[in-house]
């Protein structure tokens, strides 16, 4: 799961989530459990008033992205968080940080190694064989 | 040999640009306030490439001008919001714990030295003016503790000479002076100059010479996915990494240090042609 359109500003949630999915996500991981998206609205409704269609749409698109999972149950369908909101954090921060550290490079960066794919692979090999041979030794 | 190559090579792209700096403030002078100065030679310069039919005109001057003043700010500002974005990547990344108990060891100053929770093995120097190592816990997962040793002191000679800061002015230079081609191979040279100095610096304060430094690096590139089948073209033999490893084969192994003709004399040509606007 890799959002796109990351925001670096602001804080929490706010920087993966636009504001009315932040408030979903949040509803939905106070709530420790499956809510339906009536069940969301009403507590939406507590600081504002939010339409149920609306409501729906957001939920629903959350779904699509793969950060909610929805499951049938008698008449209506009941919503869940796939991650935790630990484990969420943690894997939004390991893709930003790959993200940062390979692709948006900077011009004040010195890095241990990069430009990978210059890399001759037989000197390579040839440093395999010594480094062996450096270790057999001692 | 490398050391004195570096600085030779930072003193040579910094000087060209300070040049053409200066043959720019001279040309504005000259042309929005009317100022003349006393230098006669340019003007024979500008007669004669004239009389070679080389098209010199003002409006083309300037469009040189106006794009490397455009370019210099583009790249401040593409830095500012990097920076910006690193420093917020840290704050939430960052291991407290972690990196006291890595400074602590390393004898390095907490503000010098961040562990970062990351899968992926990441050993750097960043910043300008306060540069610091960022290491990952993915990378002190991968490397034996005397091959993390090998890594820090590689990294710390960066740190100690403010490579980044360097590296930055360089690249700096190279695009916003696009029409000097030779700093683009300056800039290549000094960063392969600065990764063998740090390997040295690496390599004479472990006890196990290069094996430590180089079986660390063997790591981070095979974990990184280098190139499994040859390259088509032996054009990166001498890229950075690979002067390094033949380096670390052989400590007397020397890359060739002849910049390409073509480049050069468009380089000189262009130099020349500014003095002649100045």
């Amino acid at each position: 799961m890799k959002l796109q359109n990351f925001k670096f500003h602001g804080n929490g949630l706010e920087r993966f989530f636009g504001p009315l999915e932040a408030r979903i996500m949040t509803a939905l991981w106070d709530a420790e459990g499956e809510l339906t998206i009536k069940e969301v609205q009403q507590a939406l409704n507590k600081d504002k008033e939010m339409s149920f269609n609306t409501v729906m749409t957001v939920m629903n698109r959350l779904v699509d992205k793969g950060i909610l999972s929805k499951k049938a149950v008698s008449k209506s369908h009941r919503y869940r968080p796939v991650l935790s909101r630990e484990e969420f954090l943690e894997a939004q921060s390991k893709e930003l940080t790959f993200e940062l550290v390979q692709e948006f490079g900077s011009r004040a960066v010195v890095h241990m190694v990069d430009a990978l794919e210059q890399v001759d692979p037989d000197l390579l090999d040839q440093l395999e064989r010594q480094i062996k041979q450096l270790k057999k030794e001692r | 040999m490398w050391e004195a190559r570096s600085r030779w090579l930072l003193a040579a792209s910094l000087s060209v640009s300070a040049f053409v700096a200066a043959q720019m403030a001279m040309f504005v002078l000259k042309v929005v306030f009317r100022i003349r100065l006393p230098f006669v030679l340019f003007d024979y310069c500008v007669a004669w490439f004239r009389y070679i039919g080389f098209p010199i005109s003002l409006p083309l001057m300037s469009a040189v001008f106006v794009s490397t003043l455009a370019v210099c700010a583009r790249q401040l500002v593409r830095e500012a919001v990097f920076t910006r974005r690193f420093a917020g990547m840290l704050r939430r990344t960052a291991d407290a714990r972690l990196s006291r108990r890595y400074a602590r060891r390393f004898g390095l100053d907490l503000r010098r030295l961040t562990i970062i929770r990351a899968d992926a093995p990441v050993a750097m120097t960043v910043g300008f003016l306060r540069p610091r190592i960022v290491l990952s816990t993915g990378l002190l997962r991968m490397l034996e503790p005397a091959e993390l040793a090998a890594v820090v002191a590689h990294e710390r000679h960066h740190l100690r000479r403010r490579d980044p800061l360097a590296l930055f002015a360089l690249s700096l230079s190279r695009t916003a002076l696009w029409y000097v081609p030779l700093l683009g191979w300056a800039e290549e040279k000094y960063k392969t100059a600065i990764e063998v100095l740090a390997d040295r610096h690496a390599i004479a304060s472990s006890n196990g010479g290069a094996k430590e430094l180089g079986s660390a690096l063997l790591k981070l590139l095979r974990q990184g996915g280098a190139a499994k089948v040859p390259a088509a073209s032996a054009s990166f033999a001498d890229a950075s990494v690979n002067v390094r490893i033949r380096l670390l084969l052989d400590p007397h192994y020397s890359p060739s240090w002849r910049p390409p003709v073509a480049a050069t004399l468009l380089s000189f040509a262009v130099l020349v042609l500014l003095a002649a606007l100045g």
